[in-house]
């Protein structure tokens, strides 16, 4: 209800901006069901609002979490600058959800942020498990080099699974098939986002990598390229369109097109991606359910533009155009 | 028979993706006859194709299994299969069968 009023055509911005910040309140709490169990496992993860909190645990190579707590805020250094990296790129991601979308950490209600690095979980990894970041170690005979940790679209791309996880009403997007891969390219989205708000780039300037740099050159450039979807490395298989689309493939396959769909949205839009883009790519996250499909996230993009900045602006013709080149629409 | 497990997930998706590989008839005797027993009983003729959670979340990571058979299905040894599975969707015979894969051999 309280979204359809915000979408009233005689709704003004400061009234809809209003009435969507309630509904993304009431989502949250009808989505406490789900995120209930994490925080009942972990409840000194909630914090006061407005507070940015961080604690880094070392693993030490085991697979039990969270580990040893080397770095908690306002303290030390660590002497592992992994344990600096973890603690400097999450902060930068709360940084940016705060400053610029009004959002105070993951849960939009002051959640601390908890990371562990050299987890024997995740090798050559790093994810999201639904209350912390778990960063593996990069082994010998893999592709990778360097540090996740130290890689701050990869943990701001971790790190809004779990916005996601609060934000979409419902718990979050189903992780396979099109709501996975959505699910997938909102962190790619908000990780490249949040890189090119850390270095002041504007569209034109930014790479549109994920990780780049993280493998070692004989494997490719990055991850993925959310530009050029299927060239960031050696056995890249993402499409650029639906054309490409792998039914039942991975979520990190078909998120190339909804990637490509941010760049061409945020490219039109021009200037910095987060100034408008970003922002409508946020905003949409309220509008999703969790089996959103890609057609779904072009209408919510859509809408979200159209309430952020007028139903005939340029900015509801780049995104409907971002989403007819990548053949959604 | 060749049992090939592959992990996909996180953020490096099929990039950072970990294989298993294990060949049965390259094992000892008594050896392959335990893991026999640990692929009968995962009943994989029975299991569908895909065995997802119904709303798994990114830490659900994917599991790919094949089973490659050395020789025509017998009584004893079953014939090829192809699975896709979130861990915590497997009964547990599957699931003991992924997570001793997991633990053969040097990963990649």
């Amino acid at each position: 209800m309280l979204r359809k009023l915000a979408l009233h055509p005689d709704a003004t911005a400061a009234e809809r901006d209003a009435l969507l910040a309630s509904a993304d309140a009431a989502a949250f709490a009808r989505g406490e069901r789900s995120a209930a169990r994490f925080v009942a496992l972990a409840p000194a993860l909630l914090l006061s609002p407005g507070v940015k909190h961080r604690d880094v645990y070392d693993a030490f190579g085991k697979k039990k979490l969270p580990g040893k707590l080397l770095r908690t805020e306002g303290g030390p250094a660590a002497t592992d600058s992994v344990i600096n990296d973890a603690y400097a790129s999450t902060g930068m991601t709360y940084d940016f959800y705060a400053e610029m979308l009004a959002r105070n950490s993951i849960d939009g209600q002051g959640m601390k942020l908890r990371s562990t690095v050299h987890s024997g979980r995740s090798p050559d990894n790093a994810f999201w498990n639904g209350t912390q970041m778990v960063f593996g170690d990069m082994t010998a005979g893999g592709p990778f080099t360097g540090s996740f940790a130290a890689s701050l679209d990869v943990v701001a791309h971790e790190l809004t699974h779990g916005v996601s996880q609060f934000a979409v009403p419902g718990g979050g997007l189903d992780y396979v098939d099109q709501s996975g891969a959505l699910n997938e390219s909102w962190s790619d989205v908000f990780g490249s986002v949040i890189k090119q708000w850390s270095h002041k780039q504007d569209v034109n300037a930014a790479d549109w990598l994920i990780g780049a740099g993280l493998m070692k050159p004989k494997f490719g450039k990055a991850l993925r390229s959310m530009k050029d979807p299927g060239t960031a490395w050696t056995m890249d298989d993402q499409p650029k369109d639906m054309h490409g689309y792998v039914e039942g493939g991975d979520v990190h396959t078909n998120s190339g097109i909804p990637n490509r769909a941010f760049y061409l949205a945020a490219h039109e839009l021009g200037g910095h991606s987060w100034e408008k883009a970003g922002r409508i790519w946020y905003r949409a996250l309220g509008l999703l359910q969790p089996q959103a499909t890609f057609a779904d996230a072009a209408q919510a993009t859509a809408q979200a533009a159209a309430v952020l900045f007028g139903s005939h602006g340029a900015e509801v013709k780049a995104v409907t155009h971002a989403w007819k080149t990548v053949k959604v629409v | 028979m060749k049992l090939t497990l592959r992990k996909i997930g996180g953020v490096t998706g099929a990039a950072g993706a970990v294989t298993h590989t294990l060949d049965l008839d390259a094992l000892p005797a008594a050896q392959r006859a335990k893991a026999l027993a640990r692929v009968v009983a995962a009943r994989l003729g029975g299991q569908p194709s895909r065995l997802f959670l119904p709303h798994p979340r990114p830490w659900d990571f994917r599991y790919v299994l094949d089973v490659e058979p050395s020789h025509a299905p017998t009584g004893e040894e079953p014939g090829g299969h192809h699975l896709e599975l979130h861990l915590d969707a497997a009964d547990p015979p599957l699931r003991a069968l992924v997570e001793w894969l997991e633990q053969q051999g040097s990963p990649r």
